[in-house]
C-alpha cells in the first residue's frame, strides 16, 4: 500500500494532537488509521479485533504524545515509532490467541475457493479475489519474521530504510530478507496452484 | 554502473525497483492490492471514534498526569488483586493445616490420656462386669486412635496436594508480575490464566 503523503507540518499537527486539539487528531487517523488497520488486519485476520487494535494503538500514542512528540516530529522517525506501537500491540494480541484459541490450519481453507471456482464461471472480478485470497494464505505460511517484513512494507507503507532501522538491521540485509520472503511467496503459490489442479484432475 | 548496488540504495527507500524479477514483480504489486483492500475496512464511523478516543486522552494527559501511568497503575492494581487471589487461599490453607493439626493432636493427647487413665491399676470397678468394661475400653480407645491417625493422614495428604496446587498457582502470579514489568502497555490476560487455575482449585 502506498503511504499517503506527509502532512505539510507534522511537527505542528502532532503538537496540536498532544494537546488534545481535535482537528488534529482527525487529521492524524486520517493519514495513518489506515496503515495501522491494514498491517493488524492482515496480521489477526479479524476485521473488528483489527479496529480495536488500531483504536489501542492511537490511544497508547495519545498517552505518549506529549513526552515524546517532540523527538519523532520528522515525518519517517513519526511514521517509525507509530508502526513500532502497532507492532507490539498486534505481537501480543498473536500472543494472545496463541495461548488461547486453538491454532486454524490455512489448509482448512483451501477448499472454499475452489468449490467455489467449480459452481461459478469465473469473472475477472472473482479470479481476483481467489488469487488475492490465496496470497493471504500464502501469507498465513509465512514465517513471523519473513511475514513481518512483508506486512510492515506493504500492509504499513513503511520504506525499507524505516523498516530495517525498526528491525535494527543493515538495508542491505533487509532487502535480501525482503526479496527471499517474496521468493517463498511465489514457491508457496506454485504449489498452491500445484494442489489445484491435482484436485481438478482427481474430480 | 548496476542500479542496484548498495550506493544506490538510499533512492530505492520508497521503491521496490530493487526487484527484477518479473514474477517477484507481480507478486509485490498483488501485496500492495491486498493491503489496499484490507486497509478499506476502516468504516468513516471508526475514524471518528478512533480520533475521538485519541482527543480524549491526549486531553486527559495534558490535564493531569499521564494517563499511560494511570493505565500503569490500574494494571499493577488489577496484578495485586490477582495476588491477592492468589496468596490468600495459600494463607487459608495454611492456618487450616495448622488448626487441624493442632484439632488432630489434641485428640490424639486426649485419647493417650484418657487410655493412661483407664487402665491405671486399682481403677476399675469390683463387679465382674465391670473389669469386663475396663478390659475392652483399650481395644476400643486402639480402634478410634488408628482411625483417626488413617484420618489425620489423609487430611495431610489433601494439604500436601493443595499446597503444589498453590505453588503453581504461585508460579502463574510471579509471571504475570514479571509481563507487567517488562511491557506495561500491554494488558496482560489475568482472566484465563490466573483465574482458570485459582478457579481449578
Amino acid at each position: 500500500m502506498e503511504a499517503d503523503g506527509p502532512p505539510a507540518d507534522l511537527a505542528a499537527v502532532l503538537a496540536a494532537a498532544a494537546s488534545g486539539d481535535g482537528q488534529a487528531w482527525t487529521s492524524l487517523v486520517g493519514l495513518y488509521a489506515r496503515r495501522v488497520f491494514a498491517l493488524a488486519r492482515s496480521r489477526v485476520g479479524r476485521p473488528d479485533l483489527a479496529e480495536e487494535i488500531t483504536q489501542s494503538v492511537f490511544v497508547t500514542l495519545a498517552s505518549k504524545l506529549k513526552a515524546e512528540a517532540s523527538g519523532y516530529s520528522e515525518q519517517g522517525r513519526f511514521e517509525s515509532w507509530l508502526m513500532r506501537i502497532a507492532m507490539n500491540r498486534v505481537r501480543d494480541e498473536i500472543r494472545r490467541q496463541r495461548r488461547h484459541a486453538e491454532p486454524t490450519d490455512p489448509e482448512h481453507f483451501s477448499n472454499v475457493p475452489s468449490t467455489y471456482h467449480q459452481q461459478h464461471e469465473p469473472t475477472t472480478n472473482e479470479d481476483n479475489d481467489r488469487q488475492l485470497s490465496t496470497l493471504r494464505r500464502a501469507l498465513c505460511k509465512l514465517s513471523d519474521a519473513d511475514r513481518e517484513i512483508i506486512e510492515m512494507r506493504h500492509h504499513g507503507g513503511l520504506s525499507f530504510a524505516q523498516i530495517a532501522e525498526l528491525q535494527n538491521e543493515p538495508l542491505g540485509t533487509l532487502l535480501a530478507r525482503h526479496h527471499r520472503a517474496l521468493k517463498k511467496l511465489k514457491l508457496l503459490l506454485e504449489e498452491n496452484a500445484d494442489d489445484h489442479e491435482s484436485r481438478k484432475d482427481d474430480l | 554502473m548496476n542500479p542496484n548496488t548498495p550506493n544506490n540504495l538510499n533512492s530505492l527507500r520508497h521503491s521496490d525497483d530493487y526487484l527484477v524479477d518479473a514474477e517477484l514483480r507481480q507478486i509485490n504489486g498483488l501485496l500492495d492490492t491486498l493491503a489496499t483492500r484490507d486497509a478499506q475496512g476502516l468504516s468513516p464511523e471508526a475514524f471518528e471514534r478512533i480520533a475521538r478516543a485519541g482527543t480524549q486522552q491526549a486531553r486527559a494527559a495534558a490535564q493531569g498526569g499521564s494517563p499511560a501511568l494511570r493505565l500503569t497503575e490500574f494494571e499493577a492494581k488489577v496484578a495485586r488483586h490477582q495476588m491477592h487471589r492468589v496468596n490468600m487461599p495459600r494463607r487459608y490453607a495454611a492456618a487450616a493445616m495448622i488448626a487441624i493439626t493442632c484439632g488432630l493432636g489434641a485428640l490424639a493427647w486426649m485419647n493417650y490420656a484418657n487410655r493412661g487413665a483407664t487402665s491405671t491399676p486399682g481403677s476399675g470397678g469390683s463387679s465382674i462386669a465391670g473389669k469386663d468394661t475396663h478390659s475392652n475400653q483399650p481395644v476400643a480407645s486402639d480402634n478410634a486412635a488408628a482411625s483417626e491417625f488413617a484420618s489425620m493422614l489423609s487430611a495431610v495428604a489433601w494439604l500436601d496436594d493443595s499446597s503444589s496446587e498453590l505453588a503453581s498457582l504461585n508460579t502463574d502470579a510471579e509471571s504475570l508480575s514479571e509481563s507487567i514489568k517488562a511491557d506495561p502497555l500491554s494488558v496482560p490476560d489475568v482472566t484465563s490464566g490466573i483465574g482458570g487455575t485459582a478457579g481449578s482449585m
